[in-house]
């Protein structure tokens, strides 16, 4: 068991001692660089409602390179695919090392509330979005209310 | 906590802790970047080496910054401080020992006062295994890099602190003034 760089360990313990709303964020029993999340549907937004689970990881060179992260919960979503991967700068290219689990979280919940159909990660949902916004909305609730409604 | 950094340079402030927006820890051997923004120095060589720009604000900053950095307090004050027993951990170098960071320092002294055959440090954000054993340290992804390490004497001659040199950070007062101003930085205080 190789031990945790000092940021991680401070990160977690913030994360546990002042949540962000909305958004929970626990580590592994057996791997503390491996976190369980859980994002709600923010309001006014077609996932109101849902409970989104997602999972994250710190790879070895956190906070130099991005955490690694993706939907576990089905989402219809234009730049979420199918296997919960997700289109975000922040967690590509423009990634900064002062960025941290709370702020990639708050940004991925931010995403949920604005979805942006011109850079599409889900061609066949990002398609619908923009010929006919409102059977895509549609869609979305409706997968919401299937996937990330149950229990 | 970031937001600290945010603020610009007061040179007279010596006994200020300034936190790092990198390690989430007070700076070790603060490092102003040409835009204003100041990290532990081995923090700037971790950025260096990855995204090459600062972390707040995306400026790319020069290569040479890490030969020649623009640093807040001179080093002397570190090169010969020492453990109780005036021992010091060392790792080498081309031609000489570097002593390392005081933090990366007190915790493989604290592995080594505990018995520990081996301890991980975190070091610009790459993971090394510190071997007492071998008397040496490896890269965690690549143990094949590896490089002498030793627990000597605080004043033995070397290069410097962690990459720093030693000369290097002999600059006066005045001198770190004037390079600060070159870059808006230091703003005098009205008498």
């Amino acid at each position: 068991m190789s031990a945790l760089p000092r940021r991680i360990i401070k990160e977690t313990q913030r994360l546990m001692a002042e949540p962000v709303p909305g958004i929970s964020a626990v580590p592994d029993e057996s791997n503390a660089r491996y976190f369980h999340v859980i994002v709600t549907g923010p309001e006014d937004s077609p996932f109101e409602g849902g409970l989104f689970k997602l999972e994250l990881f710190l790879p070895e060179d956190y906070p130099m390179s991005a955490p690694k992260v993706r939907f576990i919960t089905k989402i219809y979503h234009p730049n979420i695919d199918k296997l919960g991967r997700i289109c975000l700068d922040i967690l590509k290219d423009k990634w900064s090392p002062a960025l941290q689990i709370r702020t990639v979280l708050l940004s991925i919940q931010a995403l949920l509330s604005a979805p942006n159909p011109d850079d599409p990660l889900a061609n066949d949902v990002a398609e619908l979005w923009k010929i006919n916004e409102s059977e895509a909305i549609r869609n979305a609730k409706e997968w919401t209310r299937k996937y990330a409604m149950e229990n | 906590m970031a937001e600290k950094c945010q603020s610009k340079v007061f040179v007279e402030s010596d006994s200020e802790q300034i936190d790092c927006a990198v390690c989430l820890q007070s700076c070790v051997h603060p490092t102003v970047l040409p835009c204003g923004h100041i990290f532990c120095y081995l923090c700037v060589k971790g950025l260096r080496r990855t995204t090459k720009m600062c972390a707040m604000c995306r400026h790319e900053f020069p290569d040479d910054l890490i030969e020649n950095p623009t640093l807040l307090r001179p080093i002397e004050s570190s090169l010969d401080a020492g453990f109780e027993d005036g021992h010091q951990w060392f790792y080498e170098g081309r031609n000489g020992w570097w002593q390392y960071d005081e933090r990366t320092s007190k915790d493989i002294e604290e592995a080594f006062k505990r018995g520990n055959t081996t301890c991980d440090v975190s070091i610009a954000g790459k993971i090394y295994i510190v071997d007492f054993v071998e008397m040496e340290q490896k890269q965690k992804q690549n143990v094949l890099r590896s490089r002498r390490i030793k627990r000597d004497l605080s004043t033995i001659p070397k290069k410097g602190i962690s990459g720093i040199r030693a000369a290097a950070s002999s600059q006066t007062t005045e001198e770190l003034e004037t390079r600060l101003a070159m870059l808006n930085l230091f703003e005098p205080r009205d008498e």
